[in-house]
């Protein structure tokens, strides 16, 4: 039996490689980082727990933990009932207009959430458009709606962060196991009951995985809670890191991140241990196309629901960033006085400045995004397929870095390359290896859900057929989770393509990114219409990346 | 079989992780030798915070003479200090210049041993409040501390001309500042504003009573106002007069105008400083002196002018916008550094209280 023998070899080889790029893009930095937390310094080693002592025993760290873990689980329980209720009317029902509906989620998607933040204050600000509408029609007391406050935070990651729920649980939906719902609704089940008793348990991996996923980001979300929960001192935990950094105190900061990382910890194995011992089969031999409930006499009105909150979500906060980024002033009357091309100007007017950034950040997007999602395909796989000690571990370690603050991620990266031999600082192969850290947690958690939803004797009959375990892999299961490798992509090519903090840290002249214009833009004149043409030209080369994988996809099917 | 060999696999890889983290200990406490690298090159690096543009234009006043011989890294005050402090943890200081932040920065680097003292033969012509840092630094500019305000939503008889105007109840929810504990120049603001009222924390109680908003950076702070959020901040002046500049150049009428205060504006200086290395090339070492030469002649001072920058010479002009006989309020950046903590924690202690 040479053939088998030489696909083991192979198998270990594709793992070995894996483990390396894990070793270097996540294991390594985190290390280096746990160790300065325990103040070992580079000058000696001691071991001391200074800096835990002084983070834990801060009454304003403390509160701020708190107030981190009521924003992360209000998202999270938030964006799956609205990502999750969307995914559903869009697979089961004769909803009309899907298209258009998925249309508008994939737009929330790429909105960035500086710019979400910013847009939904325009609404709902003190000057927002809400408060004067209520002040000067009803005479409201000034200022009846105040945005800033960890609920408002809590509203804007939603809105934020649903659209993800929403792709990954389409995907998981579209392979639901049909005989099992059809069993119910023979069994006399209604369609809501078949839903509450049926599908949605079968898809409580992929719910969970996701949910974990935006658990993590928002509490290591920085921008938004900056623009509206700073104001007016609803501090969390990634503002308090912030703060000792911004005091150049780099223990405490990172030995808060460590804290930080600890409670996603807590979390993780919370949802492994909902998992454990459970089956969740929904792709099995004899799965059947879902069925399609009729809504009746409610398809108009829930239509109309659905696009209404749309247009809340993606509509005006796209249709704001679209035409501040060709007004000459944030906020100025609609006409064509006001309209001008200046801001786009601006950004290519640096000496090729604005060029050379967005060509390097769809070089370092499409190169990160593209390792991210190979190797997190293969730890989702040691994850789920194998039984190798320690698969959980690995699995945590892959998805940390989305537990830190950017920020976090590249002062790691600094004391973990600065020194010969490993030498990467000031080189573009850092801004890759951060990028790609940054990356994997999206890459892993899009789809390590969904691989425990398809039933593993699918795999076996393939082994009995002859086929190696990877062969069986590749074959069966790896197509049905096509979809969701390809939403991991697009959002770790979207992180990169946002990312600030790691490009300003990073960068070495002649490889700024997107992050450096948009740093260095806004700090020049301060102006958000400058902000909104940037974002424009990210969501515009999103969309075209978007499609070309659509076209790919597609003409590889056929 | 395979099990074992995964399990033999990821264990040896966390032993090397470590091994290698120690190595990278190691290296360091021998002082790490990456300079010579950037000696054969000849380029110095240049870390710099300020506009880009005004960046780009003095690099090629510098170059355009002496060729290309320097590599500069934009970036904002804060990943200034983050970047530099974090490389100096790690035990190797990648930068040559730094330029930007406030002095307390570089106390604190001096202090830990990171500056090379360097007085240029220009710094006797710099004005008598500029010729501090003993050589460790050189301070190139200042910017001031002033109240930005929305012409659009404040009237002219209450356009606040006093610091203390702003602790009336009339500015509640109208004002916005940069948190001190996100952004260095803000903690220099605090302490302005505090020292002015003889190191009493009246004043941020009352900006707190007054429902101040905050925000991380600056610049957002001079964004409410722009978007009308808020009606005044507390800032500094140059980004306000750029926000100004800008409107102007697309040919709109500004919403954004500064208030002088009459007790003064708050004087934030920026410094330029040489980072120490032993192991630095002479010719490399000349080009870092040559380029604090350059950025406090008047050339530089001119063209830093444009950008709203106030000049330390004399023989330059206030910057368009600016009162000629504008009262400054100087402060003691050697206090500051050493109560940065303290400072701090006040600012998010009095914040943080419901």
């Amino acid at each position: 039996m040479q053939e088998p023998r030489n696909y083991y070899y192979l198998l270990r080889l594709v793992a070995l490689a894996a483990v390396a790029v894990l070793l270097a893009t996540i294991i390594y930095p985190l290390v280096v980082l746990i160790l300065y937390s325990l103040g070992m310094s580079f000058n000696g080693i001691s071991i001391s727990g200074l800096a835990y002592q002084q983070t834990l025993t801060d009454v304003k760290t403390i509160s701020s933990i708190y107030n981190t873990f009521y924003v992360a689980g209000g998202v999270s329980v938030l964006a799956i009932i609205l990502g999750g209720g969307l995914a559903w009317m869009l697979t089961r029902t004769d909803l009309p207009w899907k298209g258009l509906i998925r249309w508008l989620v994939f737009l929330a998607f790429i909105i960035p959430s500086y710019i979400m933040a910013v847009s939904w204050i325009e609404l709902l600000g003190r000057n927002g458009y809400v408060n004067r509408w209520l002040y000067n029609t009803w005479h409201w007391l000034e200022q009846p709606i105040d945005i800033y406050n960890l609920e408002g935070i809590i509203l804007v990651m939603t809105i934020h962060m649903f659209p993800l729920v929403f792709l990954t649980l389409c995907s998981a939906l579209r392979m639901n196991d049909m005989s099992l719902e059809k069993a119910a609704r023979l069994s006399g089940a209604g369609p809501l009951k078949t839903m509450l008793t049926v599908s949605l348990p079968l898809i409580l991996p992929s719910i969970l995985s996701i949910g974990l996923l935006v658990f993590q980001h928002t509490m290591a979300c920085f921008g938004v809670a900056a623009v509206i929960g700073l104001p007016t001192g609803n501090y969390i935990l990634t503002t308090r890191i912030y703060s000792a950094l911004n005091q150049l105190d780099l223990p405490v900061a990172t030995a808060s991140s460590i804290v930080l990382l600890l409670c996603s910890g807590v979390v993780f194995l919370a949802y492994n241990w909902s998992l454990r011992k459970k089956k969740y089969i929904n792709v099995s031999s004899h799965s059947q196309p879902p069925e399609v409930h009729s809504l009746g006499k409610w398809r108009i009105p829930v239509v109309i629901i659905v696009l209404a909150t749309l247009s809340v979500t993606t509509v005006v906060p796209l249709g704001t960033i679209v035409i501040s980024s060709f007004l000459k002033q944030w906020g100025m009357d609609l006409n064509m006085a006001s309209l001008t091309l200046e801001n786009y100007r601006a950004i290519f007017a640096n000496d090729g400045l604005g060029l050379r950034a967005i060509r390097n950040s769809i070089i370092f997007g499409i190169a990160a995004a593209s390792v991210a999602s190979i190797i997190g395909v293969i730890v989702a796989w040691i994850a789920n397929r194998t039984s190798v000690k320690g698969r959980k571990l690995m699995e945590f370690t892959a998805t940390w870095p989305v537990a830190v603050p950017g920020t976090v991620l590249a002062v790691a990266a600094i004391l973990a390359w600065i020194n010969p031999p490993l030498k990467l600082y000031g080189t573009p192969w850092i801004l890759v290896i951060t990028y790609i850290a940054a990356c994997l947690p999206f890459a892993v958690r899009s789809v390590s859900g969904p691989l425990q939803g398809i039933d593993l004797s699918l795999e076996h009959s393939a082994r009995i057929a002859g086929a190696s375990p990877g062969r069986a892999f590749w074959d069966i299961s790896l197509p049905v989770i096509t979809p969701n490798i390809r939403n991991g992509w697009i959002m770790s090519f979207l992180l990169v393509l946002r990312e600030i903090p790691i490009s300003i840290l990073l960068y070495t002249t002649g490889f700024e990114t997107i992050g450096v214009l948009l740093f260095n833009m806004r700090s020049d004149t301060g102006g958000l219409e400058t902000v909104s043409a940037i974002a424009v030209i990210v969501i515009v080369i999103t969309l075209i990346g978007n499609l070309l994988i659509e076209k790919v996809g597609k003409s590889r099917m056929e | 079989m395979k099990k074992n060999l995964m399990v033999l696999l990821m264990s040896s890889l966390l032993v090397l992780a470590f091994a290698l983290a120690g190595c990278g200990g190691q290296e360091n406490a021998e002082g790490g030798d990456s300079q010579p690298e950037q000696a054969e090159q000849g380029k110095a690096n240049l870390y710099i915070s300020g506009p880009e543009p005004m960046l780009l234009e003095l690099e090629k006043g510098f170059e355009k003479e002496r060729g290309d011989v320097v590599d500069v890294l934009h970036m904002g005050c804060g990943p200034l200090a983050q970047k530099v402090h974090t490389e100096a943890e790690a035990g190797d200081v990648a930068a040559d210049i730094i330029w930007g932040a406030e002095p307390s920065l570089y106390i604190q680097l001096q202090q830990e041993g990171l500056l090379e003292q360097y007085t240029s033969p220009e710094a006797a012509n710099l004005k008598e409040e500029c010729q501090i840092g003993d050589g460790y630094y050189t301070v190139c500019s200042s910017r001031y501390g002033v109240i930005a305000y929305n012409q659009d939503k404040v009237a002219k008889q209450e356009i606040p001309n006093s610091w203390n105007d702003l602790q009336e109840g009339y500015w509640k929810k109208r004002l916005a500042m940069a948190d001190a504990g996100q952004s260095a120049t803000a903690l220099a603001l605090t302490a302005g504003l505090t020292t002015m009222n003889d190191g009493k924390w009246d004043y941020i109680k009352g900006l707190k009573a007054n429902e101040v908003m905050l925000t991380q950076q600056n610049n957002q702070a001079v964004e409410r106002v722009a978007t009308g959020e808020v009606d005044v901040a507390i800032v500094p002046h140059d980004g306000v007069l750029r926000g100004i500049k800008k409107d102007k150049k697309v040919g709109v009428k500004s919403k954004l105008a500064i208030a002088w205060p009459a007790e003064g504006s708050i004087s934030i200086q920026r410094p330029i400083a040489i980072i120490a290395d032993e192991k630095r090339s002479d010719a490399n070492l000349q080009t870092c002196q040559q380029f604090i030469d350059f950025v406090i002649s008047p050339e530089a001072q001119t063209i830093m002018n444009k950008y709203g920058f106030i000049s330390v010479r004399d023989d330059v002009e206030m910057p368009a916008g600016v009162p000629k006989d504008i009262k400054s309020i100087n402060l003691d950046w050697g206090k500051i550094a050493a109560d940065a903590d303290q400072i701090r924690s006040n600012f998010e202690n009095i914040m943080l209280a419901k």
